[in-house]
């Protein structure tokens, strides 16, 4: 499955658009789950334990919206964009990220 | 500067009468309430029902003729009055024994200062409460390591951006990044795909939790954020990512900022999101 940003796929003919696909998943940090596994908030402990775990929502993501795209029958799709939304009201702490693109399929 | 004064106030007038009605309607029921000895569980319903008389009756008002709220002033003066008058004056009015604390007075003063500021009353609740909590958590957790006699490292307060990936520098690379979809003059040999890289980039903290609670009404600045250090680290990220695929640059790249964390904090997630292509 080819995975694109551009609009068009250069040197290549695309067939068939099979329309909007898209995938979301989200990240919650909790409390009680910070204060026992040593994974503390956004702000004042490790970013990069969070970086982490933030990189494995964004790669479920991308995995449900690409068996959407395969489910559809295609083998392309263009026009992705990835955007992150803070959930969290004052606490601030989950995050949504969702992908979403056009599934096309080009001639090889 | 007569006019200019004249026309703030013909732009106010429904505020402020909204405020005065709020706060005579509040002082009435106070006058009643003390005259009629209206008094449950030992407690003068006062301090209750006239600061939220006020406040209804101010913003009712201030509704429909101006249009928004004016932030229930007119319950913080009869809440002000009230109080000022129960602790300090009792039975001036009208004999009756001074207020005594106790668990209904709390909340009723707890109810009121949140109506007030209700920003000032979230972050002691959220952060200062539960911060404490986690702390003394965190300290009956490490209490056995304490005794006996290696204390456990704490971690510095300095912002941790991960380990610096590979330093490439964006002026060392020999194809450029681009945020276009296209690049005349040259052909593109085979697409990669998606390549992303994320960075998270915290508030600098320093200071107690005085100057930090200072903080959640100052402007921010952007000496703040490590911000140029984030960006740079994602795209490092992303190019790793693209390179670990074949690739030799990447196309259409979008930078993207998301701020997190609400009064505990800030915090931003920089996300570079782009197309990675081998290139000739």
């Amino acid at each position: 499955m080819l995975i694109l940003t551009t609009p068009t796929i250069e040197g290549k003919k695309i067939i068939e658009y099979y329309g909007l696909v898209t995938g979301d998943s989200l990240l919650g940090a909790s409390m009680y789950k910070d204060m026992f596994s040593g994974v503390r908030d956004v702000v004042g402990g490790r970013t990069s334990k969070y970086e982490e775990e933030l990189t494995s929502a964004r790669n479920m993501a991308l995995k449900s919206m690409e068996e959407k795209a395969e489910k559809k029958g295609a083998n392309a799709i263009i026009g992705t964009r990835v955007a992150y939304h803070n959930l969290g009201g004052t606490m601030g702490n989950t995050i949504m990220v969702t992908i979403f693109g056009t599934a096309v399929s080009y001639q090889e | 500067m007569n006019a200019s004064r004249k026309n703030f106030l013909i732009d106010k007038r429904w505020a402020i009468t909204a405020v005065i009605l709020g706060f005579l309607v509040g002082f009435t029921s106070a006058v009643i309430c003390v005259v009629f000895h209206l008094i449950i569980f030992g407690f003068n319903i006062m301090y209750i029902l006239s600061p939220l008389s006020a406040g209804v009756v101010e913003t009712v008002i201030a509704r429909r003729k101006y249009g928004k709220s004016t932030g229930a002033i007119s319950a913080l003066l009869t809440f002000i009055v009230i109080n000022i008058y129960g602790w300090f004056f009792p039975g001036w009015f009208y004999p009756k024994g001074p207020v005594t604390l106790s668990f209904i007075t709390l909340i009723a003063i707890g109810l009121t200062i949140d109506a007030a500021f209700p920003i000032f009353t979230r972050y002691v609740l959220k952060v200062v409460v539960v911060g404490s909590f986690i702390r003394f958590i965190s300290f009956l957790l490490n209490l056995p390591s304490i005794i006996l006699g290696n204390p456990p490292v704490v971690e510095g307060g300095q912002i941790i951006i991960g380990q610096p990936s590979d330093e490439i520098y964006l002026d060392g690379l020999t194809m450029p990044l681009v945020s276009v979809p296209h690049v005349d003059g040259g052909e593109i040999k085979k697409y990669v795909g998606l390549v992303i890289g994320e960075a998270i980039v915290e508030e600098k903290k320093s200071g107690g939790r005085f100057s930090n609670l200072l903080k959640t009404i100052q402007p921010k600045k952007l000496d703040d954020m490590n911000l140029g250090e984030a960006r740079r680290l994602a795209i490092s990220r992303m190019l790793d990512n693209a390179k670990s695929m074949g690739a030799n640059t990447v196309l259409e790249v979008l930078i993207n900022y998301v701020s997190v964390g609400g009064l505990q904090g800030n915090a931003f997630i920089v996300s570079a999101s782009g197309t990675a292509v081998i290139y000739e």
